[in-house]
């Protein structure tokens, strides 16, 4: 189903969580609302979701306003970020909550619920888990009985509010990529919120990046990656080494770092900073550079790298292979002399 | 762990104990005693006379009524503290304490200032015959506005605690609010309601301050046993007043063993 989000505004007793946000969610898609927390990006999901109210805008499913749907009846499906179990019930009854507190006339048979939690346990991978309580699961099998407890009321969206959030890396990137894979296989629109850039990334279709109650950007992963809208985007998808310039004839320059590579458009010239990637440095020893090496770690293929550069506050970040700092000969105090071969001007 | 040496350790809980027991335990084995100093048949007798069981009656009446009343009140307040911001909350919060720091005398006062002969609806109730002051309308608002905080206060920190997502889950499964309530909020909250609903029944049975104020004292008719007691020890009739306490004495003894029977199961639940 598609969903739009149109103009939504909300304050929470002066806090204004949204301002004017409009949104638009394509049938099928697994978008991404990623921010740093306060950005708004729950508030957003649980308008949409009916568990909040807007003070001013519309939320349309399919093109109809569900305002006046409450969120028993929009049916659509949530995930909590700490799981919301039914603690004093089984994996079995959890999953079937949705479907035994149907009226009668549209609930399934006891036989056909039963198939049915059988059928989304093994979905979900977690069948033999069946009879258990939810103390007795670990975290990433608690937010699989969520999932396939919000899945059996076959919603029209699923919703997920920072769903991996809670659980160690490893489980966190299984899950993630089950979600993906899910919603190939389902065709089921999924939202999910994440303040995780590194999530977003790798499994929605389309990012939007929310700060202090807006939105910043909405783009592919690739595309807002590679041209951030703004210095918010910028730093917030990846840290970014902030270069204040100094401008002579339309072309940027600084100091201790060659920006000569990078090109801009004409209406940026004058503009103060660049913001350039750690791996978007080049980085080689040289006795005349005028930078210093003050801090290495290199821990399996990528290394970090901090260079101290007079005149900058921050010492320079760079990332390189590994294999290309020790050819070079690059220890803690040596000289080096950067290049930037990419950067965003704001 | 605590690193004291023994002998200070052993000396502080043997004070403890020492303390409980002539605080606490003396007194309760000493009604046991008296009421029992002329046999058990007297005993039994005592209880069976005729204005005993009538406030035996009232006492278990008035208690049901007024823990049941608190019940619902309560989990209804402590539902609107716990899972709704208003305007407004503190100031609720300060009233549903209220009992807890007003003396019971005053409790009681306050019914008879409004309900008695001489009150805001005394004239007005006169006239249709509603007896509320010396009667068992008037012993139960007294009873009720005591105990009114033992369930709210219970249940406000753990709702609190268990914040909205539970209901907010099982609404958006479809659940109406009355299946939220019952398959969902009322599990949750189950151990402590109950233990709510036992402290409050103990404080209705043994309520003797705002009682006595609206009751009347009449015998067999307006005493609760709280009341009787204190009636059949001013009699000098002390085997009687002994052998009603003991009951409410009993009362404690169950009141506290279900409380730990409880404390127990939730430590395993």
């Amino acid at each position: 189903m598609s969903i739009d989000a149109i103009d939504i505004t909300k304050d929470f007793d002066g806090f204004v969580a949204l301002k004017s946000v409009s949104l638009s969610v394509n049938r099928g898609e697994l978008l991404a609302l990623l921010g740093p927390s306060g950005s708004g990006k729950t508030t957003l999901l649980r308008i949409i979701a009916g568990l909040e109210w807007p003070d001013a805008g519309d939320v349309r499913i399919e093109g109809k306003s569900v305002l006046r749907v409450n969120a028993r009846e929009r049916g659509v499906g949530f995930v909590f970020q700490h799981y919301a179990l039914f603690r004093h019930m089984t994996v079995f009854d959890n999953v079937a909550f949705g479907l035994t507190v149907r009226t009668r006339h549209l609930r399934p048979s006891k036989a056909d619920i039963a198939k049915r939690v059988h059928e989304l346990l093994e979905l979900v991978q977690i069948e033999r888990l069946v009879k258990r309580y939810p103390s007795e699961l670990s975290g990433g099998q608690r937010q699989r009985v969520a999932l396939a407890r919000a899945l059996a009321i076959e919603p029209i969206v699923l919703l997920l509010d920072e769903p991996f959030g809670a659980l160690d890396a490893k489980v966190r990137k299984e899950l993630r990529r089950w979600l993906r894979r899910l919603n190939e296989e389902t065709g089921m629109t999924s939202i999910f919120v994440t303040h995780d850039q590194e999530e977003a990334m790798e499994i929605a279709d389309r990012v939007v990046v929310m700060s202090q109650g807006r939105i910043e950007q909405i783009g592919k992963p690739a595309e807002i990656y590679e041209n951030p809208a703004n210095p918010f985007v910028c730093e917030f998808l990846g840290s970014a080494n902030r270069i204040p310039l100094t401008w002579a004839d339309g072309k940027m320059a600084h100091p201790a770092i060659d920006l000569d590579a990078i090109t801009v458009r004409p209406a940026l010239v004058g503009a103060e900073n660049i913001y350039v990637r750690p791996h978007d440095i080049d980085m080689v020893k040289d006795a005349a550079g005028v930078g210093t090496v003050r801090f290495l770690s290199v821990v399996g293929p990528i290394a970090r790298v901090d260079v101290e550069v007079a005149g900058l506050e921050k010492p320079v970040e760079v990332d390189m292979p590994a294999h290309r700092l020790t050819r070079a000969g690059i220890e803690v105090g040596a000289p080096v002399r950067l290049t930037a071969v990419k950067g965003h001007v704001y | 762990m605590n690193r004291d040496p023994l002998p200070i350790r052993i000396l502080l809980i043997a004070l403890a104990f020492l303390v409980m027991a002539l605080l606490i335990g003396l007194p309760l084995i000493t009604v046991f005693a008296q009421a029992l100093s002329k046999g058990w048949g007297e005993y039994v007798l005592a209880l069976l006379d005729k204005t005993t069981l009538s406030a035996i009656r009232l006492t278990l009446i008035t208690a049901l009524i007024s823990v049941t009343v608190n019940l619902v009140f309560g989990v209804m307040a402590a539902w609107a503290i716990a899972k709704y911001e208003f305007r407004g909350k503190s100031f609720l919060l300060t009233l549903i304490d209220l009992p807890f720091s007003v003396s019971p005398v005053i409790a009681g006062l306050v019914f008879v200032l409004m309900f008695g002969l001489q009150g805001w609806f005394g004239p007005a109730l006169q006239g249709t015959g509603i007896k509320i002051i010396f009667a068992l309308p008037g012993i139960v608002l007294a009873t009720m506005f005591v105990t009114f905080p033992f369930v709210a206060r219970e249940l406000i920190p753990l709702m609190q605690e268990q914040g909205t997502e539970d209901e907010e889950a099982a609404v958006s499964l479809g659940a109406s609010g009355f299946q939220t309530f019952f398959l969902v909020t009322l599990p949750n909250i189950k151990w402590g309601l109950v233990y709510g609903v036992l402290l409050c029944n103990a404080r209705a049975m043994g309520e003797f301050g705002a009682v006595s104020v609206v009751s009347g004292h009449i015998r067999g008719k307006t005493n609760t046993m709280p009341l009787h007691v204190e009636i059949l020890y001013n009699e000098y009739n002390f085997t009687a007043a002994f052998a009603v306490a003991s009951l409410l004495a009993l009362l404690a003894f169950v009141t506290l063993a279900a409380q730990s029977l409880l404390e127990w199961k939730k430590g395993h639940a």
